[in-house]
């Protein structure tokens, strides 16, 4: 038994050593980076004030399509005047107040992202307003909106 | 910590759609208490942590205290307490007409910088508190959309 604990420990003696080592060559490497980092970022300042030395193009941004198509605007409307009709309420005390998740339930053919969208779109347009974030939400409340009043609500 | 990094900025609620809310919360006095306005606005409820609803409380009543600058709303008798302003609830509750409403919305791509010309060249003609609430609702317009 003892002779067994005498080679785990020689093992784990050996382990530690080549754990060290490995540190240590990790180091190395990461010193021989930062040096060749530090020397390429010289060369190319020098490069750059000598002219030579092209700027890479920007990527161009990507952005999010800020618009939905008449249809999809269509139908996220149709779906709030079905909650309207259905006399439910997502916030107490609003009533008929409703987030782009029960609306993107009602119409559930849509991509939630279109959804959201066409509501963002519809505030935008004065057709919805925001009342305020809901309430007792488990993480990031939704903003939820009802159908505006007088022309708010003409369309 | 839950939403204390929210704030009230015009980006967020257009003063528009902060007199609508006073409008919902508000009973026959026509009072509105901010503390109440707070818990709307930013889905709260009285059972949040303390340091939460102070933050909410302190950025609603900084944005009241601007909405009153500009003649939008007023302060009640007591503390905590603010009501919509004649002209605040005059340009919130005056709806535009169907034709021009229509009119505007089917104006030529062409001639919308003629009609902004003639918007901005109102808005210069009104008096202080329809000026800058045209002003506001512009800035919430253009802070909320994404330029492409």
């Amino acid at each position: 038994m003892g002779g067994m604990n005498g080679d785990l420990e020689g093992i784990i003696e050996s382990l530690r050593r080549l754990h060290w080592a490995a540190e240590n060559r990790v180091s190395e490497a990461q010193a021989i980076l930062e040096q060749a980092r530090a020397e390429r970022d010289h060369i190319s300042r020098m490069l750059k004030v000598a002219g030579v030395q092209e700027e890479k193009p920007a990527k161009p941004k990507k952005t999010k399509p800020g618009r939905v198509n008449d249809e999809t605007r269509a139908r996220v409307l149709r779906a709030i005047h079905n909650w309207v009709a259905g006399d439910w309420a997502v916030v107490p005390g609003v009533p008929h107040s409703f987030t782009a998740r029960q609306i993107g339930e009602l119409a559930a053919d849509l991509h939630d992202s279109s959804v959201r969208t066409a509501i963002n779109n519809l505030r935008d347009e004065g057709i919805v307003r925001a009342v305020g974030l809901v309430p007792n939400s488990p993480r990031k409340a939704p903003m939820a909106y009802v159908l505006g009043e007088g022309n708010e609500a003409s369309e | 910590m839950k939403r204390a990094s929210n704030q009230l900025q015009i980006k967020d609620f257009s003063d528009r759609e902060i007199l609508a809310v006073m409008s919902d919360l508000n009973g026959s006095d026509d009072i509105v208490l901010a503390g109440d306005l707070t818990l709307r606005l930013f889905g709260l409820t009285d059972n949040d942590d303390l340091e939460v609803l102070d933050h909410a409380a302190r950025c609603v009543t900084a944005r009241l205290a601007w909405m009153r600058r500009y003649g939008l709303v007023e302060k009640g008798e007591k503390k905590g307490e603010w009501a919509m302003s004649e002209e605040g609830r005059a340009l919130r509750h005056t709806p535009l007409g169907r034709s021009l409403s229509s009119a505007i919305t089917n104006t030529p791509a062409a001639s919308v910088m003629e009609l902004t010309h003639q918007v901005s060249e109102r808005m210069l003609r009104e008096g202080d508190v329809p000026a800058r609430a045209m002003r506001r609702e512009f800035q919430h317009q253009v802070a909320r959309r994404r330029w492409r």
